[in-house]
């Protein structure tokens, strides 16, 4: 008998990004041991089987759109391979795209080399945010040790409801009421773009990806406190200041760069909920790049701790979000949210922590990886940072050409240069 | 392969089953066999993982059943209340039809008494469009339900014209028909109002002007209120729909959302 899935809110709206973005997630890890392919496969149906989202197709029947669960077999899942070029191999696995009519959403691949194993995953952005997708490779992990050493069965993964709703559920019954009353349409409207090429049809997506040494991000750390801001605050402002640099803005010029937030931070608990998306926008705005990257940074940290202080941060607007899909056909709510919502231009993932010890498996911590969100195409971009190991990756997913390529990476130089003299701060 | 029927049997106490639990545990039994077969095809080959992610697709047996049996319990319930709705409906046509045929026959009135027959056949089947209208709702089917709402005031119009213009010859009895628009439209924001929907006030300030046209129709074919200043009728369909929109205004300015648009207005 078939089975249905609701098709909740984020799902819908991580659907009609599909204009923006290819909406894939990308993980990548490597380990210096060979990763046990059985153990890894049998841990990875027992999730599917928690997750069912995860094995499901999109149906958008442009009325009211579900899950249909699928039958699948875990070789469609799981690729294994011995690559010669281990790069191309991966570059090649993580900027796939999966379609959401597709009968799987997640897709894994352990690439042999040298007695080593990198593991990569991509996966639908419409199942699971980063948060959640940072969790679900912690569990991956716990559950295959588990297995491997104990023998227990991999089955430890959180279940429960993936509506939007839940965000409310610890407020009191009057913020419930506030909160749902936040109808207003706070999409970023500013119009200051990333200098990218213009879109070809010769375009394909690629991956940038700058690391930061463990040296400079304590100083970065250090030098942060000292200011009172967070690393989050020094990435943006480095962010801002390269920003204005390589597109050429003028100094004087308001720019927003809106940063994801994990709408998470509103729930005590989230071990009773579902594998989904509980991520919105908030946008941080400086009035102008200031003389030196620290009147930026001061800039940085005072919105921010505006939007911080805001008990709903994050919750604006998803009351009319919600109305919008309830109120019409699936296809006609999507051009009517289109007209109200603006995709942000410039964007930048917050940082994820990945925790290398609950990314271990059979006593081996990853000792080179990272997170990144969707490929975005042109003129969007979001600036993903992920640290692991005390080293900070800055990554980019951008679908473009060799020029785009070179303009990314001049980006990462102008970034090193900033976060370096933020770093450096003469005491 | 570990054996679910055991497992099953195992969560409950009783030696003999009763034909519900039987059912309830073929069925939950036949569930895990598809789970496990289904994991099978998918690849998984550990039975131990197989068994402990099936038994873990189905936790507390025991708990479902009592589920199981207040199910069954809702759907005997409602099978019986169907199958006594039915009998009794035909027991009332019947009835109708004894009462129609007697009073035909001894009054010999058969110029206007099929009107029984007329008028108890529609009373049946509005009382089958409530009942349906109560469960479209439940359902949150709530476009159907208002075209329930909307038939079953047309055609107790219907009925109410045969008899002014058959029995009573009441030269404007189509009138009622222009009533029963109004009607319908009361009947819907009625309807709007206790489902609590989202946009009922669209529907109070569009159906006042309509029902109040009606009325200056009806008002103004029966003699009962001059055209003009009838029409000032309509300028006060319009001041009610303002009063609406001001009581709306000052309703939810009631929320308190104040601490909310300052933090936004000092960001």
């Amino acid at each position: 008998m078939e089975r249905k899935l609701n098709a909740e809110l984020w799902d819908k709206m991580h659907y009609l990004f599909r204009d923006f973005n290819d909406r894939m997630v990308h993980v990548e890890l490597h380990y210096d041991f060979e990763i046990d392919i059985d153990a890894l496969k049998t841990v990875l149906i027992c999730f599917f089987e928690k997750a069912p989202v995860l094995h499901s197709s999109f149906v958008d029947n442009h009325i009211r759109p579900y899950w249909l669960v699928k039958d699948y077999n875990i070789d469609d899942v799981l690729t294994v391979e011995y690559p010669d070029d281990l790069s191309a191999a991966i570059d090649n696995f993580l900027t796939q795209y999966i379609p959401p009519e597709s009968d799987i959403q997640m897709k894994a691949a352990v690439f042999f080399k040298d007695g080593k194993s990198t593991l990569c995953i991509v996966e639908n952005h419409m199942c699971m945010d980063g948060g959640d997708l940072k969790y679900f490779m912690n569990a991956l992990c716990k559950n295959y040790n588990d297995y491997v050493e104990k023998g227990i069965s991999p089955i430890d993964l959180k279940t429960g409801s993936r509506a939007y709703t839940e965000v409310y559920r610890d407020f009191t019954p009057r913020e419930q009421r506030m909160a749902k009353n936040l109808y207003k349409n706070v999409s970023d409207r500013d119009t200051h773009k990333f200098p990218l090429t213009p879109n070809s049809i010769q375009d394909k997506s690629f991956i940038a990806r700058r690391k930061i040494n463990n040296e400079t991000f304590i100083k970065l750390k250090n030098v942060g406190k000292k200011h009172g801001a967070t690393i989050n605050d020094s990435l943006l402002a480095a962010y801002f200041f390269s920003l204005y640099e390589l597109a050429g803005y003028s100094v004087s010029e308001e720019v927003t760069i809106s940063c994801a937030v994990d709408l998470r931070r509103h729930l005590k608990e989230t071990d009773d909920l579902g594998i989904t998306n509980q991520t919105a926008f908030m946008q941080c705005t400086v009035p102008e790049r200031g003389t030196d990257i620290f009147d930026t940074l001061e800039y940085v940290k005072r919105s921010a701790e505006k939007n911080k202080a805001d008990k709903f941060m994050g919750l604006y607007g998803l009351p009319l979000l919600s109305l919008g899909y309830n109120i019409l056909p699936h296809s006609a709510s999507e051009e009517i949210i289109k007209i109200g919502y603006s995709n942000p231009l410039l964007a930048m993932s917050n940082i994820v922590l990945l925790d290398s010890n609950k990314l271990a498996l059979n006593g081996h911590k990853p000792f080179d990886g990272f997170m990144t969100g969707a490929v975005k195409y042109k003129p969007y971009v979001l600036l993903s940072a992920t640290s692991l190991n005390g080293e900070l990756t800055l990554s980019m997913c951008v679908r473009g050409n060799e020029k785009d390529k070179i303009i990314v990476e001049k980006f990462f130089d102008l970034m090193e240069k900033n976060i370096n003299a933020i770093a450096e701060e003469k005491a | 392969m570990k054996n679910f029927a055991d497992y099953i049997d195992s969560c409950f106490d009783q030696k003999a089953d009763t034909d519900d639990m039987y059912r309830y545990k073929k069925e939950l039994l036949n569930n895990m066999l598809d789970t496990a077969n289904s994991l099978q095809r998918s690849g998984l080959k550990d039975e131990k993982v197989i068994y402990d992610l099936t038994l873990s697709e189905f936790p507390e047996p025991v708990e479902g059943f009592r589920e199981y049996e207040k199910q069954l319990e809702i759907k005997r319930r409602s099978k019986r209340r169907y199958y006594l709705n039915t009998v009794l409906s035909l027991a009332y046509v019947l009835l109708l039809t004894v009462v129609y045929l007697t009073y035909s026959f001894l009054s010999k009135n058969w110029l206007h008494s099929w009107l029984i027959m007329e008028g108890g056949i529609t009373a049946l089947i509005i009382y089958h469009f409530m009942r349906l209208t109560v469960f479209t709702s439940k359902k949150r089917l709530y476009p159907i339900s208002r075209i329930l709402v909307a038939f079953s005031v047309m055609l107790t119009a219907v009925f109410a014209f045969l008899v002014c213009r058959t029995a009573l010859y009441i030269m404007n009895s189509y009138l009622i028909f222009l009533g029963a628009i109004g009607f319908m439209f009361i009947g819907d924001a009625v309807f709007s109002a206790v489902t609590h929907q989202k946009f009922a006030i669209i529907n109070y300030l569009l159906y006042i002007p309509a029902v109040e046209a009606m009325i200056y129709v009806i008002l103004g074919i029966l003699g009962a209120v001059s055209w003009n200043p009838g029409w000032l009728i309509m300028v006060a369909s319009v001041v009610l729909d303002i009063i609406v929109m001001v009581f709306a205004v000052v309703r939810n300015k009631n929320f308190e959302v104040g601490e909310v648009d300052d933090q936004w207005k000092g960001n």
